[in-house]
């Protein structure tokens, strides 16, 4: 094999028949001396035509010898078989920039042949370091960003540094970490950059193709199980989220796994507090994974006894992605919400009954129901929930109070009474500061007539949560008089608004129950009081669960409850009222304090990112005051995989290997020359169609037209 | 009358021709009573026309029944037939070698040479290329025509052609009415000959061309690339056939159609012929079609 002017040729023997190219010149001149001579009686017509015809017949002539000439010079070239040495290599030492990244995700745990994933790619890096990497310049990338950033360096340092990688949290998809790492690929000065990815290639982790990645090579060394027959739980919910005792909840438990197939599943109930206390876990029905690959199971329960229970789910077999065979949730069960009715200066006695009876209809005789509404009275400090009926301004202490109480972690509900929008304007601006802590905003004046009628903006809301069908009964709820507000703030949300028209529900809508984040707690503020004097709030199906539901905790209290591996778990300040830290016991782990912070969720206890699953213990000494509960993030547990074609399109630059043996054979195949004959043979065969068109060009001319006829001797005369 | 054996003449011609007449068309001045029109009025057989007697008439031309007639006296006049004067013009420039034209030619001229003799007209010989080189003035006796078939034998090709310059000045030459036949290829410039022939007419010849051509003139009919020797100018130029055939064959019929204009502008009689037919058939056809 010999290289000519960069190009290389299999066969370059077939080289020496290049003068054949010659053949077509030659072949003229000798057919040119075989022409007989002709004596003939005259050339002056002869020439006349020829010189007609002589550039038209010059030119095909010249085009047809140029073009038999280039015919044989590329058969032979051909022949020769030109070949292309790819001048990529990983292995061209220092010219080489290599950033290796690595999915370090959970899903990574994923046993294939005896070994994990995340194990494969722990040796394949160690290998590319010492083999084909060891002169380049190498940057490790993780799932997890690290600090500080990461940086190039000599493959022999990165190796003599190298710790097998570990599981981490995946706080951001791994194209993003991809991305980063083009990046600082592009600002390395070696000609030769390449991009090597290690991953399972699952679906979360590349959203969207790699991109244009320009003049570096990719290679991506899809680590996934040819036959991934892995299943898990992906998820256990329990609806409501906060279920009360006595009412009946529902334990919604996700499977996903291969298509087609069953998985047994296992509840267990086991209550933290009191374990003898445990509920019986229901029996769970097979799970039949659909084409899709998923399963929902559900089963009721009921929870009969206050405070913590860990919900596990967890296949009966065991999977290749072990951990994901098994979720837990953690569920509290609060005890009866301890619920003051304030007591205003001038009091609606009828608007107090209703809320009173509303709030707990057995008024104590049910010591299940979970609201405990304490009678009249001043404020003992422990109520979690403050319910009352605006019919005159509180004045600026009682309303500070109401701010702090829901500061702290506590609900308010407030129902306004109409036409208080006027006594609004001569409030002292220091008390309507106060006010506006907890109201929505301004009220408006004046306020717009009714009647109106109610619709549900918010289906969804926790507040309708195990209310049954609601959207049918939105059109029952009508409003003769209202107060409106001027929601400024953003973090106001309207579950339930009031519209005067009918026939266009979407017209003047005004917030009717809103809810607003104060603190830790939060604050419902109805526009109108529930009595028949302004409407049929009172007897609306959904006011009394809507009512009971207010005294659930705000919804960053029920967050904190369960986390998934590297998140934070919180604690609310209310929950250790007066401490300034507490301990938290992890599952495996020695308790360490944390203390009380204010990060503009609310004054609350935050822990460092969660290292282990399991359930964590919220300590007062030795006092358990609350847990929470670790898991392995849902999503890498649904394993979806993803073509590694559909990530980076083929192209010249870009390699798909299963392991680096396999890459290197595929890197010292692209490194041998590959032949690149197609194109010259077929620019031959395009030749060949040309010759055959100028050659007999004149004679299809010819054959086209009609041939003029000499003239016959006979008829001149 | 003898018929010796001549290269040019063979007997059998002598037997073709002796069945035939050439009469010329136009009248002509000849010397002794003959065939042809004279411009002469004469008193013989043919009656022509009247006139009003002047004294001198000899009163035996004299009409005496127009006289009974109208008691006028008139004149009796008749149209003197004398014989002919011919002058057979060969084209001897190279082209004429082509597919054997110039034998074709020297057995036409000997032909009509004796055919004008058999009915006792005179019959001339000029030999034509870049000068006159054979000329023999008009007879009609054995002698003559011996001459004549001796000097068609001689007679070599030329080279090039100026036939009808040299045409002029043996037109100038003719002394009298004469009948002009031109034995040519005519692969000369139109407007020349057309010049030359004007002159012929101008001086009240008569004449006749008879234009020699082969089939292969007209059709260049080689299939594959050949090089062409010009025979007069020896000059060559190699050609693929195909590629000029139709140009060519268009040029050459638009030089005959101007031969023919040409010819029929001057009143001079044309005839082609075909050189792979045989010459006395041919000749046969034409005089017997003209007669």
């Amino acid at each position: 094999m010999i290289a000519v002017f960069d190009l290389q040729f299999l066969f370059a023997s077939a080289l020496w028949a290049l003068p054949l190219a010659a053949l077509p010149i030659v072949l003229h001149l000798l057919f040119r001396r075989r022409t007989p001579r002709v004596p003939f009686s005259t050339l002056r017509f002869i020439r006349a035509s020829e010189r007609r015809t002589a550039a038209r017949r010059r030119v095909r002539r010249w085009g047809l010898l140029i073009c038999r000439m280039a015919l044989l010079a590329l058969l032979v070239w051909a022949v020769a078989q030109p070949a292309r040495r790819s001048s990529a290599s990983l292995t061209a030492g220092q010219s080489v920039a290599a950033a290796i990244v690595v999915d370090t995700s959970y899903s990574m745990q994923l046993r294939d042949r005896q070994t994990t994933l995340l194990s494969m790619a722990n040796d394949a890096v160690v290998e590319l370091l010492g083999q084909d990497l060891q002169n380049a310049r190498v940057a490790i990338f993780t799932s997890q960003a690290s600090d500080p950033p990461e940086t190039f360096a000599a493959a022999a340092t990165v190796q003599k540094n190298w710790r097998p990688l570990s599981p981490q949290p995946a706080p951001q998809p791994l194209v993003d970490r991809v991305a980063a790492a083009v990046q600082l690929l592009q600002q390395q000065p070696q000609p030769q950059k390449w991009l090597i990815l290690l991953s399972d290639l699952q679906q979360r982790e590349f959203g969207r193709p790699l991109g244009d990645m320009g003049k570096i090579h990719t290679v991506i060394i899809d680590l996934h199980p040819e036959q991934a027959a892995s299943a898990a739980v992906v998820g256990v919910q329990c609806d409501p989220a906060q279920p009360r005792l006595g009412i009946g909840a529902q334990i919604a438990v996700r499977v996903s796994g291969p298509p087609g197939q069953q998985r047994a599943v296992n509840l267990s109930v086991a209550s933290l507090d009191s374990p003898e206390a445990a509920a019986r876990p229901p029996a769970l029905p097979m799970a039949q994974l659909d084409a899709g690959g998923r399963a929902l199971l559900r089963v009721p329960l009921v929870f009969s006894s206050p405070g913590w229970t860990l919900l596990t789910a967890s296949l009966a077999t065991p999977e290749d992605l072990a951990w994901a065979a098994r979720r837990g949730e953690l569920v509290r069960t609060a005890a009866p919400t301890a619920t003051a009715v304030l007591q205003v200066p001038r009091p609606n006695a009828q608007a107090d009954a209703i809320v009173r009876l509303a709030l707990d209809p057995s008024q104590g005789a049910d010591s299940a129901w979970p609201i405990s509404v304490r009678p009249a009275g001043p404020l003992r400090g422990d109520e979690r929930l403050i319910v009352a009926n605006i019919t005159q301004w509180l004045d600026s202490a009682a309303a500070q109070q109401l701010a702090d109480f829901a500061n702290r972690g506590g609900t308010l509900v407030l129902f306004i009474q109409p036409g208080l929008e006027q006594s609004w304007q001569q409030l002292p601006q220091d008390q309507k500061n106060i006010w506006l802590q907890i109201l929505p905003g301004q009220l408006l004046w004046p306020a717009a007539s009714g009647p109106f009628h109610g619709i549900i903006m918010r289906p969804d809301d926790p507040l309708l949560s195990n209310v049954g069908p609601t959207p049918s009964a939105s059109g029952k709820l009508r409003i003769g008089r209202m107060v409106g507000f001027d929601v400024t703030d953003g973090s106001v949300q309207t579950i339930l608004a009031a519209a005067a028209d009918e026939a266009n529900p979407s017209s003047k809508l005004r917030g009717l129950l809103m809810r607003r984040p104060i603190g830790a707690g939060q604050a419902y503020i109805w526009s109108t009081l529930p009595t028949p004097l302004y409407g049929n709030l009172a007897t609306y199906e959904l006011f009394l669960p809507m009512l009971v539901n207010s005294s659930l905790p705000a919804a960053g209290q029920m967050q904190a409850l369960n986390v998934e591996l590297g998140q934070r778990l919180a604690l609310a300040a209310s929950e250790s009222p007066g401490d300034a830290a507490v301990d938290l016991a992890g599952p495996h782990g020695p308790a360490y304090r944390v203390k009380l912070s204010d990060d503009g969720g609310g004054r609350r206890f935050v822990s460092e990112p969660t290292s282990e699953t399991g359930v964590y213990a919220w300590k007062r000494g030795q006092q358990t005051i609350a847990y929470s509960n670790a898991e392995y993030p849902a999503a890498e547990a649904d394993l979806r995989y993803r073509l590694a074609a559909e990530i980076a399109p083929a192209g010249p630059n870009v390699m798909v290997a299963r392991s680096v043996p396999q890459l290197q054979t595929q890197l010292q195949e692209a490194g041998g020359p590959q032949p690149r004959w197609p194109l010259p043979l077929a620019i031959v065969l395009l030749l060949l169609c040309l010759e055959a068109l100028v050659s007999n060009w004149q004679r299809w001319r010819q054959a086209a037209s009609p041939r003029p006829s000499a003239p016959v001797i006979s008829a001149i005369t | 009358m003898p018929i010796p054996r001549y290269q040019y003449f063979a007997p059998g011609d002598a037997a073709k021709m002796s069945r035939l007449q050439l009469t010329a068309r136009q009248v002509v001045e000849g010397i002794i009573t003959g065939l042809h029109k004279s411009p002469h009025h004469g008193f013989s057989v043919e009656f022509t026309e009247h006139r009003n007697y002047v004294p001198g008439d000899e009163l035996r031309h004299l009409d005496w029944k127009a006289y009974a007639r109208s008691d006028r006296h008139y004149i009796k006049l008749f149209e003197q037939e004398t014989n002919l004067q011919a002058m057979l013009v060969l084209d001897n420039s190279a082209s004429m070698t082509f597919a054997g034209k110039m034998d074709y030619a020297r057995h036409l001229a000997a032909c009509l040479a004796y055919l004008l003799a058999e009915q006792q007209d005179l019959a001339g010989l000029a030999a034509i290329d870049e000068s006159i080189h054979v000329e023999l003035a008009p007879g009609s006796t054995a002698g003559h025509l011996d001459r004549l078939f001796v000097a068609l034998q001689q007679l070599e090709a030329g080279k090039k052609t100026d036939f009808a310059a040299q045409l002029h000045a043996l037109v100038q030459r003719l002394p009298r009415r004469s009948l002009v036949i031109l034995i040519s290829d005519l692969w000369m410039d139109a407007p020349q000959l057309s010049g030359a022939l004007q002159h012929l007419r101008y001086r009240k010849h008569q004449g006749i061309v008879l234009h020699l051509l082969d089939k292969a003139e007209l059709e260049l009919p080689y299939d594959r690339p050949v090089t062409l020797v010009d025979l007069e100018t020896d000059q060559t130029l190699q050609i693929i056939p195909a590629d000029l055939r139709a140009t060519y064959q268009r040029a050459v019929q638009e030089h005959l159609t101007d031969l023919r204009r040409i010819c029929n502008d001057c009143d001079v009689e044309y005839q082609a012929f075909d050189v792979r037919q045989p010459y006395d058939r041919a000749l046969v056809q034409w005089l017997s079609r003209r007669k």
